[in-house]
């Protein structure tokens, strides 16, 4: 019994913890393309950009005021988690591959 | 003698160094571009922008890096982006040329050190690029300038629809051009300046190459069309002697602007890119740098050229793929010039053609093959031949090996390829009989190396 109270407590911790932090979405970078090319989150979200590609990729976050987040190289197989946690416009782009972009939306 | 040289034997003087001009161009090495330098720049392998792992044959993302001015970077520090190659060969010809090609080589089966470049070719500041090559011949035994690709690019979103603008100075009509189906990186890659080659070429097809400097616009809207105008204009005798473009005296002068235009729609339709196209220019020439009585030769060229390639798996820059570019060039010629020296034609006209395929194994191995054609109209005193037309024929098959310039070498600064390459004429120079004594075995080895 006070086994069971524990995987319950454990739970709603969990889950609570997850819903705080946000929700969690999966973009490929896969034949030299964001798997999404547009995203709609909400505030807290974090994004996984997975590179599936053979070669290096660079996920880098400009926001509406041209200002860059360059979160940096990305070897094949890499992932990198971004967090968006403030409302706005993104554009993401791969500082190696020019035409390699999404657009982020954060409510 | 070297053919060259026997049909000038055949021509006016003017004429003859118009054929002249025409064979240093159709001679003269391509440009490498399989370049070191944008690979550290980038740290992407030469596969990622190259057909079989070696320039200039260009994929997808080295159309896209070229386009956006060649400022793509992994955002290391790389120091200045200079790279060099290096060419050096075998060629056979199936009878023994009249005399040797250069002094300096025999009638046949020569070795030869073809060439070597050093490149200024990388980034400059944000948005602005290029390459710039310095070229030894090891043929004709000169230093010049070779081709040069300075631009500036960005991207910008309107009405919900992405676009790419950019402009640029460069030295050559179609160098700018991210198709290999343009003159300037068609189809042979490299050949040998040591076998005799079809002396009709229309102004587009190279003719005007380091002759000229012009500055060019361009946009791709929508990833789907592309548009480009560019202005031209002649370099003067005393700077194209600077920049090794010689001889200059009795060579071809380009009088006044020469208009540029390029369009073209691409599509990718999953794992094949199609690409269909127009471009054009044209020029008034002084053949031989003369102009009697202020008359030129009047040349207008358009051309139509079409692209394919089909990338088996787009996530590996490996992948098996098949390559195929097109062009027809028709170009018009008013004679003004030649006519009243010549007493050739007032009007002639040569149709210029040409298709090859190739299949990329493991960016390792690529056969190709290519048919060409070119054919014009009957002026004997134009042309020089002993027909009277300046009309060839045949087929180009070649087999490049390039061990290097994939994301598992052992390094991305050295890359070689080694290729076997044949042509066959069914016709030369307006003749079939004994066209094939022109064919030609060319055996090469090219190496690039970024310091």
């Amino acid at each position: 019994m006070r086994d069971l109270a524990k995987i319950i407590a454990t739970t709603i911790c969990l889950t609570t913890t997850i819903a705080l932090a946000g929700a969690a979405t999966e973009v490929d970078q896969v034949g030299q393309k964001f798997s999404k090319p547009t995203l709609t989150l909400k505030s807290g979200d974090m994004v996984h950009f997975l590179n599936r590609d053979d070669t290096t990729h660079n996920v880098n976050v400009i926001d509406a005021n041209d200002i860059a987040m360059d979160q940096g190289l990305q070897k094949p197989g890499e992932t990198i988690n971004v967090l968006f946690d403030k409302a706005g416009r993104f554009n993401v782009r791969c500082a190696i591959h020019p035409r390699m972009k999404m657009t982020v939306t954060v409510e | 003698m070297p053919r060259h040289t026997r049909i000038r034997t055949l021509l006016p003087a003017v004429a003859g160094w118009a054929v002249i001009a025409a064979l240093t161009v159709l001679t003269a090495p391509r440009s490498a571009l399989a370049l070191p330098s944008f690979a550290e720049q980038t740290g992407q392998p030469c596969a990622a922008c190259h057909v079989g792992a070696f320039g200039p044959q260009l994929k997808p993302y080295g159309r896209e890096f070229k386009l956006y001015g060649y400022t793509a970077t992994d955002g290391k520090p790389h120091g200045l982006p200079i790279a060099a190659t290096a060419q050096a060969s075998f060629t056979h010809t199936d009878a023994n040329q009249p005399s040797p090609a250069s002094r300096w080589f025999a009638s046949n089966n020569n070795p030869a050190f073809d060439q070597a470049s050093v490149y200024y070719a990388g980034k400059i500041a944000p948005h602005t690029g290029g390459f710039i090559e310095l070229n030894y011949d090891g043929v004709g035994k000169k230093l010049q300038l070779n081709n040069a690709d300075l631009r500036y690019a960005d991207d910008a979103t309107v009405l919900d629809t992405d676009f790419v603008y950019g402009f640029g100075f460069n030295n050559s009509p179609s160098v700018q051009d991210i198709w290999n189906s343009s003159p300037a990186w068609g189809f042979p890659y490299n050949r040998s300046a040591l076998a005799p080659t079809p002396m009709a070429a229309a102004q587009i097809d190279g003719s005007l190459a380091q002759q000229v400097a012009g500055a060019s616009i361009y946009v791709l809207w929508d990833d789907l069309i592309y548009a480009e105008a560019a202005l031209y204009q002649g370099l003067a005798g005393d700077v194209r002697n600077a920049l090794g473009q010689v001889p200059v005296a009795g060579a071809n002068k380009v009088i006044g602007v020469v208009p540029y235009w390029r369009l073209a729609l691409q599509h990718q339709l999953g794992n094949h890119y199609l690409q269909v196209g127009l471009y054009g220019l044209t020029a008034a020439i002084g053949p031989g740098g003369l102009s009697p009585g202020g008359a030129t030769d009047r040349f207008a060229d358009t051309a139509l050229d079409a692209n394919w390639q089909w990338i088996f798996d787009s996530t590996k820059v490996t992948s098996d793929m098949v390559s195929a570019h097109a062009t027809y060039i028709r170009e018009d010629a008013t004679l003004g010039a030649s006519s009243a020296a010549l007493a050739s034609n007032p009007r002639d006209r040569l149709d210029t053609f040409r298709a090859d395929i190739s299949y990329s194994r493991a960016a390792t191995w690529t056969p190709s093959v290519q048919y060409f054609r070119t054919a014009g109209s009957l002026d004997p005193a134009y042309w020089g031949t002993p027909s009277g037309r300046p009309n060839s024929a045949g087929f180009v098959a070649e087999l490049a090996y390039v061990p290097f310039g994939k994301p598992d070498s052992p390094f991305n600064w050295f890359n070689i390829r080694l290729a076997a390459q044949y042509i066959a004429y069914t016709r030369f120079d307006g003749a079939t009989t004994r066209a094939s004594a022109n064919n030609a075995l060319y055996l090469s080895a090219w190496t690039a190396i970024h310091f």
